[in-house]
C-alpha cells in the first residue's frame, strides 16, 4: 500500500503539469473559443528557450527567416531567468493570440483547429531546429525546485512534487477568485458568452483575449519548465502532453478552474501508479504484451470519453457574432477524364522515372489516398478527424500481420481495409454525439492511445525494428516494391498504388455527385436543416466514418507494402496533423486538393523534385513551411489552394457579375478567360 | 375526440413541453386533417415554435402523443418523422448554403424516395421520377430562374421560397411553415396565400404557423390559438376572430389588422 502511495504522490508532479496546461486550455478556450492544440509545444519552446537563456543570455527567437538568437546578458541569474521566462512566455501568447486567433475569431472552428495544428507542427519545429540538443532527454538541468525527500504517511517522495502541486493549487485558487470577483473576470466571461453583447457592454473582446492568451501563455512554459527536472524534455513528447491536457480541460467543461486542476493532478497520478504496477514484479498482472506508455495513454482517452458522455457535447460555438463557413466544395467535372489523364501521367512517370522520383511517386500516391480519406470526412461532412494515420496503422500492421500469416496480398489488403472500416465506424459511433473542436479533442486523444497502446505493442508491430513485410504477389504477378539486385523501387508496385490512388478518387469524386455528396454537404450545412429534410443524420456520418477509415486503412495497408519493414513510426500521430494540414492548405473540400496534397506530402513527388532528387535529407523543413503555411491560409484564405485558384477563374471569366473594385488588368484578362469559356 | 372536417391526418393529444420548472406548452390538443389547411396563431412567446419543435421531434415532450396517419410518433427521430411525410420549415429558413437551389430540392427529396442502387449511385444518377417531381416543385415554387443559384446570393423572399420548395420537394403529406411570410412584402405574401391554397387543394396538408393575421385568417380554414403555452381558442377564423379570449390575448395586444 505504501508503494502506491509513493506512485501516487510522485504522480502529483506530472498532474501539476497536465493541470497547469489545461489552466492555459480553459483560459484560451474561454476567451476564444479555440483548443489550442499547440498549448504544450509553444510551452516546450518556452522552456527550451530560457535554459538558453540561463545557459548562454541569448534570446532564441522562435521566428524563422530572422536571426536566430540576440545576446542579452552575460551570466543570467536563476531569478532572472524566470523572470525572463514569464516575459517571453506572455510575450509569445500575445503575438499567438493577435496574430492568428484574433483574426480567426469569427471563423469556422474547423479554421481554427488547423491554425492550432500549424502552430502545433510550427513550435515542435522550431524547438528541434533552434536546439540542436533538443533530443537529449531526462538530463536534470535547472531544478527550480527544491528536491529533498518528504515523508508523507511514511511515504518519501521529493519535495517538488508537492510544490508543483501546491503551486498548481495557488494558480488555480488566483484564477477562480479572479474570473469570480473581479471586473475583469466579468469581463471575460461576457465577452467569451456574447461578444456582441460585451461589445455593446463597453468591454474590448481584444483586451481581454490579450491577457488571458498571456496568462494562459506563462502557464504553460512555466508548467513545461518545471517538469524538466522530474520529466526531462523531448519536444516530440512533451508537446503532446497536450493531449492529457485537453482531457483535464474538457473533464472540467472547459469552464471550470477547480475540476480541470483536480482531473489534471488525478490523470497525473493514475498515469504514475500505472507505471508502478508494470515495474514492480510482485504487482505485475499486466501482461507483457501490452505497452505501459500505451496505458498511460489510455488514462486521457477514457477521460475525454468520459467527459464527452457525461456533459453531451460541452462546446457550443454558438454566441459568436457570425459563425464562418466552411471551405465551398464544387461539384467534381469531368471526373472521366482527369481519371485517364491521372493514369497516364502516373503509368508515364512510374516508367520513365529514376528509382528517387519513383519512389516520390509511389509516396504521393499513397498519401493521395490518405487526403482523400480527410477529404470525404473532414471536407464533405465537417467532422474534423485527427485519427486518420491511426487507422492506417491499424490497417498496415493488420495488413503484414495477415500476409506473415501466408494470406496473399489482395486478400491481406481487403482483410486489413475491412478491420480498418469496423474501427472506424467504432469510432464514429461515439463521434455522433459530437462535433467540432470536441471530435478533434477526442480523436486526437485517440490517435495517441491506438499509437501507443496498438502500434506500440511489440506483438503487433514488432518493436522498434518494426515488422519484416512479406513480398507481395497480386494474381501471381510480383507486385514488391523492391527486388533482389538494384531494381528499386519497381513500377510493378507503382501501378498497385497508381490503381488504388485512381480507384479512389473516381470513387469519391462520383460519390460527391448525387445523391450521397449532396446528404454530405448538407449534414455539413446544417445537421437541423438536413434531419427536417428528412436525412437520416447519424448514418449518413457513420457512413462517411466508414469511407473514411476505408480509404485511411487502404493507404495503411499500402504504406505497408512499400516498405521491406513496418515499423510505428510510419502512423505517429504528428503524420496525421500534417496530412489534415497539408489537405486544408490545397483545399480540404475537393478531391483536386486531395491530389495536390499528395503530390505535395512530405518525401513526396514536389519536394523530391525540389531537392533535385535526393531522397529524404537532414534539412528537411516540411513541418516548418507546412505548419507556418497552415497557419497564414487558416488566417487569409480558409478555401485552400484550389479554392483561391478557382475564386481567382470565376473572377476572370464571369465578367459582368464582379463585384467592383476591378483593375484594367483584370478586365483585360477577363476578355481571355471569356473565350477559353 | 371529434376531428373536424376530412380524417385526422395529425392529431396532437395533450401535449406538453417543460423547459426546466417552466411549462412551455400544457397539454394542447388540436388535429389537422389531410389537406387542410390549419392556422397556429398567439401572440410572442406563446409557445408556437416550441409547439412545432415538439411535434416534429426536435423537442423531447414532457407529456402527451402525437399521432401521425393514424401510428404514433412520439418515438421517431426527425429525419423518420419527415420520412413518414410530416416536414417542417425553420423560421430561420436554415437553407444548405454549399448547395445550390434545385440541390438543396434534391437532398430533400431523395432522402424520401427509393434508394438509388449501387450502380447509379456511383455513376451519379439519379432516379427519373425524383427528378419529375422535383421539376414540378420548382415550378410551383417559382424557383425556375434561380435553380442554380447558391442560397446565399438570393433575395430574403427567394430563400423563404427555397426554404418552402426544399420542404414540398421531401413530398410532404403535411407541410409545417414556421413563419413562412416573416420579412415578406404584401405581393409577396399574398401570393404565398394563393400557393399554399392550391397546395391544399392538392392534397398536401398545411400547418400555418405565423405573425401575418391576414395570411393566417385570409387562408386557414380553421385556426387555433396559442397563449402561454395553452391552447386557447379553436375554430374557423370568423369563430377565432370573435372568440373575447382571443381578443384579449392576441388581437387586443397586437391590434386587429
Amino acid at each position: 500500500m505504501g508503494a502506491y502511495l509513493g506512485y501516487l504522490l510522485a504522480g502529483l508532479g506530472g498532474g501539476a503539469v497536465v493541470a497547469s496546461l489545461a489552466l492555459g486550455l480553459v483560459l484560451t478556450w474561454r476567451t476564444s473559443r479555440v483548443v489550442n492544440f499547440s498549448h504544450a509545444a509553444m510551452g516546450t519552446y518556452l522552456a527550451f528557450a530560457t535554459f538558453e537563456f540561463r545557459d548562454r543570455g541569448d534570446l532564441v527567437l522562435p521566428v524563422a527567416g530572422i536571426p536566430a538568437r540576440i545576446h542579452l546578458l552575460p551570466t543570467p541569474t536563476l531569478a532572472a531567468s524566470l523572470v525572463f521566462a514569464v516575459i517571453l512566455s506572455a510575450a509569445v501568447g500575445a503575438a499567438v493570440f493577435w496574430l492568428v486567433f484574433r483574426p480567426l475569431r469569427r471563423a469556422h472552428p474547423l479554421a481554427r483547429v488547423v491554425a492550432s495544428l500549424g502552430l502545433y507542427l510550427y513550435f515542435s519545429e522550431i524547438t528541434r531546429l533552434r536546439f540542436p540538443t533538443a533530443g537529449a532527454t531526462a538530463v536534470t538541468r535547472y531544478p527550480v525546485l527544491p528536491e529533498h525527500t518528504v515523508k508523507v504517511w511514511g511515504t518519501g517522495v521529493s519535495a517538488n512534487r508537492l510544490w508543483l502541486a501546491v503551486l498548481v493549487m495557488a494558480a488555480t485558487a488566483g484564477l477562480a477568485t479572479v474570473f469570480a470577483r473581479t471586473r475583469f473576470g466579468l469581463a471575460t466571461r461576457a465577452a467569451a458568452g456574447n461578444e456582441k453583447a460585451a461589445v455593446l457592454a463597453g468591454v474590448s473582446p481584444d483586451r481581454v483575449g490579450l491577457v488571458n492568451w498571456m496568462v494562459a501563455s506563462v502557464l504553460a512554459g512555466l508548467a513545461v519548465l518545471l517538469i524538466e527536472p522530474i520529466a526531462g524534455l523531448d519536444p516530440a513528447t512533451t508537446s503532446l502532453l497536450v493531449v492529457p491536457a485537453l482531457a483535464a480541460a474538457l473533464a472540467g467543461g472547459l469552464a471550470s478552474f477547480w475540476v480541470t486542476t483536480l482531473a489534471g493532478l488525478s490523470i497525473g497520478m493514475v498515469q504514475s501508479l500505472i507505471l508502478g504496477w508494470a515495474v514492480r514484479p510482485d504487482t505485475n498482472w499486466i501482461p507483457s504484451w501490452i505497452p505501459v506508455t500505451g496505458l498511460q495513454q489510455a488514462v486521457p482517452l477514457a477521460v475525454v470519453l468520459a467527459a464527452l458522455a457525461w456533459r453531451g457535447d460541452p462546446l457550443p460555438t454558438r454566441g459568436a457574432v457570425l459563425e464562418g463557413e466552411l471551405p465551398a466544395s464544387p461539384e467534381p467535372r469531368r471526373v472521366t477524364l482527369w481519371a485517364a489523364a491521372g493514369t497516364a501521367a502516373g503509368v508515364a512517370g512510374l516508367f520513365t522515372f529514376s528509382a528517387p522520383y519513383r519512389q516520390a511517386l509511389i509516396v504521393s500516391l499513397i498519401a493521395v489516398v490518405l487526403s482523400l480519406s480527410i477529404v470525404v470526412i473532414t471536407g464533405y461532412v465537417g467532422q474534423i478527424s485527427l485519427a486518420q494515420l491511426a487507422f492506417a496503422g491499424v490497417a498496415g500492421f493488420t495488413a503484414v500481420d495477415l500476409a506473415a500469416d501466408g494470406l496473399s496480398f489482395l486478400p491481406a489488403v481487403v482483410v486489413a481495409v475491412a478491420v480498418a472500416t469496423l474501427v472506424g465506424v467504432a469510432v464514429g459511433v461515439p463521434a455522433l454525439r459530437v462535433r467540432g473542436m470536441s471530435l478533434a479533442v477526442a480523436t486526437m486523444a485517440l490517435a495517441v492511445a491506438i499509437e501507443q497502446l496498438v502500434l506500440g505493442s511489440e506483438a503487433l508491430s514488432g518493436g522498434a525494428g518494426g515488422r519484416s513485410v512479406p513480398r507481395p504477389y497480386l494474381l501471381g504477378v510480383d507486385v514488391g516494391i523492391s527486388a533482389p539486385g538494384a531494381d528499386n523501387f519497381r513500377p510493378a508496385f507503382g501501378l498497385v498504388a497508381l490503381a488504388a490512388a485512381v480507384g479512389s478518387a473516381v470513387l469519391v469524386a462520383n460519390l460527391r455527385r448525387r445523391p450521397t455528396g449532396l446528404r454530405w454537404l448538407a449534414v455539413r450545412a446544417n445537421e437541423r436543416a438536413a434531419a427536417a429534410a428528412g436525412i437520416d443524420v447519424a448514418r449518413v456520418k457513420l457512413g462517411a466514418f466508414a469511407l473514411s477509415s476505408a480509404l485511411a486503412g487502404l493507404a495503411g495497408a499500402l504504406t505497408a507494402f512499400a516498405t521491406t519493414a513496418l515499423s510505428t513510426s510510419s502512423f505517429m500521430v504528428v503524420g496525421s496533423l500534417v496530412a489534415l494540414a497539408m489537405t486544408y492548405l490545397t483545399g480540404i473540400a475537393g478531391v483536386t486538393g486531395a491530389v495536390l496534397a499528395g503530390l505535395l506530402a512530405q518525401s513526396g513527388l514536389v519536394t523530391v523534385l525540389g531537392r533535385g532528387g535526393t531522397a529524404g535529407g537532414g534539412g528537411d523543413h516540411t513541418f516548418l513551411v507546412s505548419g507556418l503555411a497552415l497557419v497564414v491560409m487558416a488566417v487569409v484564405a480558409p478555401e485552400g489552394l484550389t479554392g483561391l485558384v478557382r475564386r481567382g477563374w470565376d473572377r476572370l471569366s464571369a465578367r459582368p457579375a464582379g463585384v467592383g473594385g476591378r483593375s484594367a488588368v483584370t478586365s483585360a484578362v477577363a476578355t481571355d478567360g471569356e473565350v477559353e469559356r | 375526440m371529434a376531428t373536424p372536417g376530412v380524417g385526422a391526418l395529425l392529431s396532437v393529444e395533450e401535449l406538453s413541453v417543460r423547459y426546466g420548472g417552466l411549462a412551455a406548452l400544457s397539454e394542447v390538443s388540436f388535429t389537422v386533417g389531410e389537406g387542410e389547411l390549419v392556422g397556429l396563431i398567439g401572440p410572442n412567446g406563446a409557445g408556437k415554435t416550441t409547439c412545432i419543435d415538439a411535434l416534429t421531434g426536435f423537442q423531447a415532450s414532457a407529456g402527451g402523443h402525437v399521432r401521425f396517419a393514424g401510428a404514433v410518433i412520439d418515438d421517431l427521430a426527425p429525419h423518420e418523422r419527415a420520412g413518414l411525410g410530416f416536414v417542417r420549415t425553420f423560421q430561420s429558413l436554415d437553407l444548405f448554403d454549399d448547395l445550390t437551389v434545385a440541390q438543396n430540392l434534391e437532398v430533400a427529396a431523395g432522402a424520401r424516395s427509393a434508394r438509388p442502387g449501387l450502380a447509379d449511385r456511383f455513376r451519379g444518377r439519379r432516379p427519373a421520377d425524383t427528378a419529375e417531381h422535383l421539376e414540378e416543385v420548382i415550378d410551383l415554387v417559382g424557383l425556375g430562374s434561380i435553380a442554380r443559384r447558391r442560397p446565399g446570393e438570393l433575395s430574403h423572399g427567394e430563400r423563404h421560397r427555397v426554404a418552402l420548395g426544399r420542404a414540398l420537394a421531401a413530398r410532404p403529406r403535411l407541410v409545417l411553415l414556421d413563419e413562412p411570410a416573416s420579412g415578406l412584402d404584401p405581393a409577396e405574401t399574398s401570393a404565398l396565400g394563393v400557393l399554399l391554397t392550391a397546395l391544399a387543394a392538392r392534397g398536401t396538408a398545411v400547418l400555418l404557423v405565423d405573425h401575418d393575421m391576414s395570411l393566417v385568417m385570409g387562408t386557414c380554414e380553421r385556426v387555433h390559438v396559442l397563449d402561454h403555452g395553452l391552447l386557447i381558442a379553436s375554430g374557423t377564423p370568423a369563430e377565432v376572430r370573435a372568440d373575447p379570449g382571443v381578443r384579449e390575448a392576441y388581437l387586443g395586444a397586437g391590434g386587429a389588422r
